[in-house]
């Protein structure tokens, strides 16, 4: 697969690692009330979807930039890259 | 030998003959040849024997589909199994042998098994080998396999080197016939990067094979002339003997480029046999032409039977014929082109036969009926026609060409799992709707299979595909060129003869067992290519898919494309595992990571090991030991009496910076770093978030928005990626920095009673490292040896004062030079992996056997190290109470009761117990002679662990049949209190 | 006062660095200069013009001044060369310029830099790593793999002149695997042409 980079342009997977759901970004706050069940969601409840789908993938042999790309898992059609930090810092300002 | 059926003309090098030998025998033929080609002009028929009949067999084609003639080349290590004889290029002093057949392929003794073809149908060793069970494995199997088979290996290491690429284009053209080079052209005067792949040593594809003329010239000069002008042009890259093998996501192409197999090996010297390319290409144009099918009828697989253009091929191209009087059985126009140009060339054409109402003329007698059976075990000698009147001719002929019409090479367009779509007036698959993204096709590939279509689609593909681009181009003129239409009514098997048809020859299977595998359930085509083995090996049913498909299709009353299609997959054409290899062979199959001490270790003779990728010293043998435990007791005892130094520079380090780094720390490490002062260091757990370990180490600050992080060796890749995540992704308005910089420091632990006085010889006078001024757990930057800079950590993986001291790796090597010369007044010792493992056993130091992914705070005895204060990584996690429960695992010592080693991975057993699953108490991670306590010991988990402190336990180890005894004892075998580490 | 004086080594374990030519390319370790990293601090501008003296320094770009080579090498992340005999301190030297608008970290023998020189070094270098070299023009930069390794190439001079840069410990293998392919790419050459 070709990752389109939103720096780099298109560069080859085998530069990346993968590492799973973009969902992993919206950590529970461990200080919270009830953290020990929000952390139970986040760590084993996953959707698995055969269509589109938000991963996050690091650069390692690149930027080592974390980035979530959203990709169908069935065509590998990747339609959208951003770093995963600006989705860190917009999903934070959602909530 | 005289070149006996050498035709005139042709395309081969009459001016260079070169000789080869074929089955011990010594032939000629001329440069341009194939090994197929110049044993045909040498009038040999017969190539090889079948897979599982062992029926004489000569070529079937003239391309890389060939399913018959696979030869071993060379010989020794260079030998080459299950090379198509099709596509092998001549070179002089060629050897090429037959394979699966003894003692010779006229009489292979194993042809027996075609007496017994009855028993050996589609299924038969489903159905034959079934009782009793036990035969299977040791008996049938070995026998099967050793009857049937194709080419061996040498058992030798293959000499060759094989390189790797990579590259890229606006436009990969796979093909170069009339479709390929004339999108090529489009393209390269447009000034596109262009690649232009072809298989064969010689571009231009059927141009070279066929009489036609091309804008008033040959089609061979045309062809030629084309590849001239893109030669000339730097935008574009020629790779002939360069297989496309595989379609992938997003452009990607796998290809293998043949580039010295043509050469004699002792020729070659370091230049590589071949070379897998990775392509990626922005656009691709399938112009991979399309394929020549069979008509199965009885004994249809006679040397001399072949595919009538592979006929046409080995005229025109090669100048040879397969035989002095050839039919022609066709149910097309394109079989009675043969049968002309053959005519042409002054070969006798007894008849070409043609089932259809009205045949073409073209001059050759023509009889309408059906090929019913031939003669000639080792070389066609006759054939017998059924007249569509009724009556019944024998013809007696030495080569038959056969057409069953012409099947679109779609194999690229399915790796990305596109379905092909039926064509009716050619009755053959073309490709999909569905295409890898940015690939189109043209010419034949995509069913326009004459030469003008393939002139004008490749031209009007290019266009389109660089336009999609944003690259404008001009199609250049089209050549005047043949634009014949596709004449054919769909033959697929001839009904009459009893005799077995063959569809698909490289595994043997007939019509006959297609109608078994319907008649058996096995109708699916996934399941008839297994229950067949129709469409697999090296050819993977090139010739044969659609024939059998054909077939199941008559039976089940279902047209072709609702019976099916066969999936095709990469790769293309079979690749040598070299080629997949590579350089990554052996010792190179990884690189190796190098210590700043390893030139002075190799020096001193030590013992290397692998850890990941570094190489480390193990231990130094000194004169007179001749056992590993004698030079690790000698270190350890050394270490713990005076002083000893290893290299510890493979653990990684992370440099950690900005405003936020001691809360960025706080995060990572499950226990608190906020307030750790500047010039102190500090050893840290970090958890996953599942609450179990991943990796501990010290992270020592250098200043308040500085610190570096230690990770373990093996674990400095992910942990640095770890950071990175819970940077970027959970602590995004942290201001925090990380690199790292594991390779910018050459670092030793300096370990024992001595290291101080060491230290103190070679650090520089204005730094005080006295016990006051640089007290257990210290840190800073200082110099040494006259104003070096270096960084000094008062850590200790031992139990003794030990300290960590860095230097620019390179001075490195110099700094043990120095170190180990300082140190000669204390008997100082170098020491390897395995001292540093016992002394961190001794100790009570969890490390990477500990760290199992299995393992809670808990369970290492640190949960009270897990600050409540704050938000950590795991740390709520790691409390959840299956990990915390009192009963639960605990990190223990383990003491022999006796003088046997308590080996590592062993289970612990309550005294008494049962050894089973549900009485397991907890395993051994660790071991090691402890010289200094005079006793085997380990580290380990046991259930209830403190509580069951001085209880003498089972120590079962079934893999070594071994049971021992142990008493369970405090992890901390050394100096409990910490005293030594604080002198 | 301590009397004992270290040396400086090689990547190679040698005291002169490691120098191959064949064919016609060839490949030359260059101990002679200091390296640092610099990641700007959280709302901080401008640093790569002042690494640089005035130039800015884009995504997959490198800038070369009288002593320096900067080059891009993550988003606000830069890696800076200099003179090893002059500035030996370069990190020091450079926070002292940035203070807290930067993290600096010294990389001097954290990495190895490597010149690849000579013609058609495109030839070589696409049996080595993936980059599009017809993009990778001069004062481009990029991050690759090279045999398993993670390097940097740098373009002085498209086809001429490269710069290769790899961690210290991967120098050998690295240097190595690009002997091969100049062996290979040499004799291919010498035996089609």
């Amino acid at each position: 697969m070709l990752i389109p980079h939103p720096l780099l342009g298109l560069r080859d997977a085998q530069e990346f690692t993968y590492f799973g759901d973009a969902s992993l970004l919206d950590r529970p706050d461990g200080m919270a009330e009830g953290a020990s069940e929000q952390f139970h969601d986040y760590l084993y409840l996953r959707d698995n979807p055969a269509g589109e789908h938000q991963e996050l993938w690091f650069h390692e042999q690149g930027d080592r930039s974390w980035l979530v790309v959203t990709r169908n898992t069935l065509t590998h059609e990747i339609f959208k890259v951003e770093f995963a930090t600006d989705v860190a810092l917009a999903r934070r300002s959602a909530t | 030998m005289t070149q006996m059926n050498r035709l005139n003309g042709g395309l081969v090098n009459r001016d260079k003959p070169l000789e080869f030998t074929f089955e011990g025998r010594t032939y000629s033929g001329f440069e341009g040849d194939t090994v197929a080609s110049a044993l045909l002009a040498n009038g040999v028929q017969l190539m090889g024997r079948s897979f599982k009949y062992h029926r004489p067999r000569g070529v079937l084609s003239a391309g890389s589909e060939e399913p018959n003639g696979l030869m071993e080349i060379g010989t020794g290590a260079d030998r080459t199994p299950n090379s198509r004889a099709t596509v092998v290029e001549l070179y002089d002093g060629l050897t090429a042998a037959s394979q699966n057949a003894w003692p010779s392929l006229e009489r292979d003794f194993m042809g027996v098994n075609d007496l017994f073809a009855n028993f050996l149908t589609a299924g038969f060793y489903y159905k034959t080998f079934m009782w009793p069970k036990a035969f299977w494995e040791k008996i049938y199997e070995p026998i099967i396999r050793n009857a049937a088979g194709l080419g061996a290996l040498s058992m030798e290491a293959d000499p060759s080197v094989y390189d790797k690429g990579f590259l890229h284009c606006d436009l990969l053209v796979i093909g170069a016939g009339p479709s390929g080079l004339m999108a090529a052209l489009t393209a390269a005067r447009a000034g596109a990067q262009v690649i232009l792949a072809d298989e064969d040593f010689r571009m231009g594809g059927r141009l070279n094979a066929e009489s036609y003329e091309v804008g008033g010239q040959a089609g061979s000069a045309w062809a030629q002339a084309t590849l001239l002008e893109l030669a000339s042009l730097d935008n574009v890259r020629l790779m002939s003997r360069t297989t496309v093998l595989g379609a992938f996501d997003h452009g990607i192409f796998s290809a293998v480029e043949r580039v010295t197999e043509h050469l004699p090996t002792a020729s070659v010297g370091a230049a590589p046999r071949q070379t897998l390319w990775r392509i990626y290409a922005k656009r691709s144009l399938l112009c991979a032409g399309a394929l020549e099918r069979t008509i199965a009828f009885s004994n249809n697989d006679r040397p001399g039977i072949l595919q009538a253009g592979a006929m046409r091929a080995y005229a025109h191209r090669w100048a040879a014929t397969v035989g002095q009087r050839v039919a022609v059985f066709t149910n097309n126009d394109d079989g009675h082109r043969t049968a002309k140009d053959l005519a042409d060339k002054g070969v006798t054409v007894v008849a070409v036969i043609d089932p259809r109402e009205v045949p073409p003329s073209t001059g050759v007698p023509v009889i309408r009926g059906q090929v019913v059976d031939t003669k000639g075990r080792l070389g066609l000698k006759s054939v017998q026609v059924r007249r569509h009147d009724g009556g019944m001719e024998t013809l007696k002929v030495d080569a038959l060409g056969v057409s069953g019409g012409w099947n679109p090479n779609v194999s690229l367009t399915c790796h990305q799992r596109g379905r092909p779509n039926w064509r009716e007036d050619i009755a053959g698959f073309v490709p999909g709707d569905v295409l890898p993204v940015g690939m189109a096709v043209a010419g034949a590939a995509n069913g326009d299979l004459s030469t003008h279509g393939a002139l004008s689609s490749g031209a009007k593909a290019a266009v389109e595909s660089l336009e999609a681009l944003g690259i404008s181009s001009t199609a250049p003129d089209v050549p005047d060129a043949e634009d014949a239409p596709v004449n054919l009514t769909p033959l697929w098997y001839v009904g009459e003869g009893k005799a077995r048809k063959w569809i698909d020859f490289q595994n043997d299977v007939t019509v006959k067992d297609v109608k078994l595998a319907h008649q058996e359930g096995f109708e699916s085509v996934e399941h008839l290519k297994r229950y067949t083995t129709l469409g697999m090996a090296t050819d993977q049913g090139k010739n044969s898919n659609l024939g059998g498909l054909a077939v199941m299709a008559e039976m089940t009353g279902k047209p072709v494309p609702q019976t099916g299609t066969t999936i095709f997959r990469p790769p293309y054409t079979p690749v040598a595992m070299g080629a997949l290899a590579g350089r990554s062979v052996g010792k190179e199959f990884k690189p190796t990571r190098l210590t700043p001490s390893h030139h002075w270790a190799v020096r001193q003779g030590a013992v290397f090991v692998e850890v990941g990728q570094w190489m480390r010293a193990q231990w130094f043998p000194q004169a007179g030991e001749t056992h590993w435990r004698q030079s690790v007791d000698r270190e350890s005892l050394a270490v713990r009496k005076s002083v000893g130094i290893c290299d510890v520079t493979t653990l990684g380090k992370v440099d950690v910076q900005g405003k936020d780094a001691a809360q960025f720390l706080n995060m990572i490490y499950a226990n608190a770093f906020a307030k750790l002062p500047v010039g102190k260091t500090r050893y840290g757990l970090m958890l996953r978030e599942d609450g179990i370990a991943m990796d501990d180490g010290t992270a020592a600050r250098l200043a308040e928005d500085h610190f570096v992080v230690t990770t373990t060796t093996a674990n400095a890749g992910p942990v640095y990626r770890h950071m990175e995540f819970v940077r970027q992704g959970l602590c995004p308005d942290m201001d925090v920095q990380l690199i790292s910089t594991t390779d910018a420091w050459a670092q030793y632990a300096v370990a024992g009673p001595n290291s101080r006085k060491l230290l103190q010889k070679i650090v520089d006078p204005e730094f005080d490292i006295s016990n006051d001024a640089f007290p257990f757990m210290a840190c800073g930057e200082i110099t040494v040896c006259g104003g070096i800079r270096a960084r000094l950590f008062r850590i200790s993986f031992s139990g003794e004062m030990a300290y960590e001291i860095a230097v620019p790796t390179r001075y490195g090597e110099s700094l043990i030079e120095v170190m180990m010369e300082a140190g000669k007044e204390f008997d100082v010792v170098p020491y390897g992996t395995e001292t540093l493992s016992v002394l961190r056993i001794e100790k009570g130091h969890a490390a990477g056997n500990e760290l199992n992914g299995q393992i809670a705070a808990a369970h290492l005895g640190m949960i009270r190290m897990v600050s409540t204060k704050k938000d950590s990584i795991g740390a709520v996690m790691t409390r959840r109470e299956e990990l915390v429960k009192e009963d639960g695992l605990r990190l223990m010592g383990f003491e022999a009761i006796g003088e046997d080693i308590l080996p590592a991975g062993s289970h612990v057993f309550a005294e008494g117990d049962k050894q089973t699953p549900e009485a397991d108490q907890g395993w051994l991670t660790s071991a090691c002679y402890s010289p200094h306590l005079g006793k085997h010991i380990a580290l380990g988990y046991i259930k209830g662990g403190y509580e069951r402190k001085d209880e003498v336990v089972t120590i079962a180890n079934p893999v070594q049949g071994k049971t021992l005894k142990a008493r369970v004892v405090s992890a901390h075998f050394v100096d409990p209190e910490g005293a030594r580490l604080r002198d | 006062m301590t009397n004992y004086r270290l040396s400086p080594r090689t990547a190679f374990g040698a005291s002169e660095p490691m120098r191959a030519t064949i064919g016609k390319a060839t490949l030359t370790e260059r101990p002679e200069f200091s390296i640092a990293s610099v990641a700007v601090r959280a709302e901080q501008d401008g640093i790569a013009a002042k690494l640089t003296g005035g130039a800015d320094v884009a995504v997959s770009e490198l800038v070369q001044t009288d002593t320096r080579t900067v080059f891009w090498t993550g988003p606000n992340q830069w890696f800076v060369l200099d003179d090893h005999s002059a500035v030996e301190a370069l990190a020091q030297t450079l926070k002292a310029d940035l203070g807290a608008s930067a993290s600096v970290t010294e990389q001097n023998d954290g990495w190895v830099v490597f010149d690849l020189t000579g013609e058609d070094l495109d030839e070589v270098l696409e049996r080595l790593c993936s980059i599009n070299l017809s993009e990778l023009a001069r004062g481009r930069a990029q991050r690759t793999v090279i045999e398993h390794v993670g390097s940097f190439v740098l373009c002085l001079e498209q086809g001429r002149s490269y710069r290769l840069l790899c961690g210290r410990s991967f120098a050998p293998s690295f240097a190595h695997a690009i002997k091969e392919i100049m062996v290979s790419v040499n004799a291919q050459k010498t035996l089609l042409a």
